[in-house]
């Protein structure tokens, strides 16, 4: 189930920012489905939407590298779910955190696809056909495994290794993060808030 | 242009960033949902001039692409009818109206789908998870993902399923319907409607007046700081394990607030 969770997870990554584009893997969304596919719905939902209102005020705008919100809720919600591994209070910024990191693999990703590109380009130029679903599939079929790789060394890997080092970890920096997870709620809605009142809603840019 | 014709931009068109690359962005998606428009009317080397075209840098916002496609295809289109004397200049044309309507059409679909239509989605998955919690929360979960997934992609999926009809029917005079059209309005109301929602959504949430207030603070110093989100809740983390490791007293109303979120 578990392995099955990281590919459908991965899949729906795509969804992000190559494939449709239809909220399908924000994370209250992908929250609620890995916690309905483990089990635990509310706990699923519950690590998403805490993602989504914290990641919300990254706007995936040209090339701009944002947070990826897939990755970030996919991580915590394995990393909670089955129950078992580490509390929620350590899931949820480990999860921020490979989110916030994942943008440097997408870097090197894009400039592959560049190549990707100038290659269809090269196939016109010659006169042939430009082969662009091929170029589309590689780079689906990169980005896919890409992120499956990510998402099963969180689960296979770094579970047991963060569950174990929350039991060794000095008792403040428990406590930090769990005050932490506490406001995070609260922090969510401030980041709610700012999407619609501190932008202004006479601006449009 | 048939309808099978604007179902195949359609489709094409939600592969417009799979292939996104630093040096000409959306180039092999725009081409991707142009190619069986430019076969149909090309071959040979004008096909080949005609597909080099469509693979120059091309960067818009996703659920605009479909408009821009279309007015390409009939740009591209009036191009081919022209005379031979005319042509070359109106296919320079099209290239330049391509980027223009890109652009601006950008800004348009930012602001509307990123900016206001996405949080405002989250905001009613939210309120929709705290209305049906008393069902259970697989239905809630359930009226979540469904409400939020509704909001945006209603509007969203029409947007697309009517550009490539739109482009290809105004052609260069897209630009001036779309000034026509209220979206200023139309942002600023669904920006007034989550401002609203936000507020609904923080009282339900706060446990009484502690938390009202707690929440208040947490919101006057994302504003004072400008901190994003994210670190913010890092620097919550450190200073409370900071307290706790000085062995002064952590507030209160995190507890509270915790609370609130775990029985919404």
């Amino acid at each position: 189930m578990i392995a099955a969770s990281v590919l459908w997870t991965a899949l729906l990554e795509l969804e992000a920012s190559s494939v449709g584009i239809l909220l399908l893997s924000r994370p209250m969304v992908l929250g609620a489905g890995l916690g309905w596919a483990l089990r635990q719905p509310a706990e699923g939902w519950r690590m998403g939407a805490l993602v989504e209102l914290l990641t919300l005020e990254h706007l995936p705008m040209g090339s701009r590298a944002v947070p990826n919100a897939a990755i970030a809720a996919g991580t915590a919600v394995l990393l909670v779910l089955p129950l078992g591994g580490p509390p929620p209070a350590a899931a949820l910024p480990a999860g921020l955190a490979l989110g916030a990191a994942y943008p440097f693999l997408e870097t090197r990703l894009k400039a592959w696809k560049g190549r990707l590109a100038a290659r269809a380009q090269e196939r016109v130029e010659r006169g042939d056909a430009p082969s662009l679903w091929s170029a589309v599939a590689a780079s689906l079929a990169l980005e896919w495994a890409m992120a499956a790789a990510v998402l099963f060394l969180a689960a296979a890997v770094l579970k047991p290794a963060l569950a174990a080092s929350w039991e060794a970890a000095p008792e403040c920096v428990r406590r930090g993060l769990t005050v932490a997870y506490g406001f995070a709620p609260g922090l969510g809605l401030a980041c709610l808030a700012q999407a619609f009142i501190l932008r202004g809603w006479g601006r449009t840019e | 242009m048939t309808i099978a014709q604007i179902a195949g931009i359609f489709w094409r068109s939600m592969f417009l960033q799979s292939a996104w690359n630093f040096k000409k962005l959306q180039n092999v998606g725009f081409a991707l949902c142009v190619d069986p428009w430019l076969r149909r009317i090309h071959s040979g080397e004008d096909l080949k001039a005609a597909r080099l075209r469509a693979l120059e840098a091309f960067s818009t916002q996703a659920h605009m692409a479909p408009l821009v496609a279309g007015m390409f295809c009939g740009l591209e289109e009036d191009a081919a009818r022209a005379p031979a004397p005319e042509r070359m200049a109106k296919r320079e044309r099209l290239v330049a109206l391509r980027s223009a309507a890109a652009a601006a059409l950008a800004g348009v679909g930012d602001a509307l789908f990123w900016s206001a239509l996405r949080p405002l989605s989250a905001g009613l998955g939210l309120a929709a998870a705290m209305l049906f919690w008393d069902r259970g929360p697989e239905t809630a979960c359930l009226a979540s993902a469904g409400i939020m997934l509704a909001a945006f992609n209603i509007p969203g999926l029409a947007l697309r399923a009517a550009g490539p009809w739109l482009g290809y029917a105004e052609k260069e005079e897209i630009a001036l319907r779309l000034k026509e059209w209220p979206w200023q309005k139309t942002i600023r109301g669904l920006r007034l409607t989550g401002a609203v929602l936000t507020l609904a959504l923080a009282w339900s949430v706060s446990a009484g007046w502690v938390s009202a207030a707690a929440l208040a603070a947490i919101f006057g110093v994302k504003k004072a700081t400008g901190f994003s989100g994210l670190r913010l809740y890092a620097a919550c983390a450190v200073a409370a394990a900071a307290m706790a490791w000085s062995g002064a007293r952590a507030p209160a109303w995190d507890g509270a607030l915790a609370a609130a979120w775990e029985r919404p």
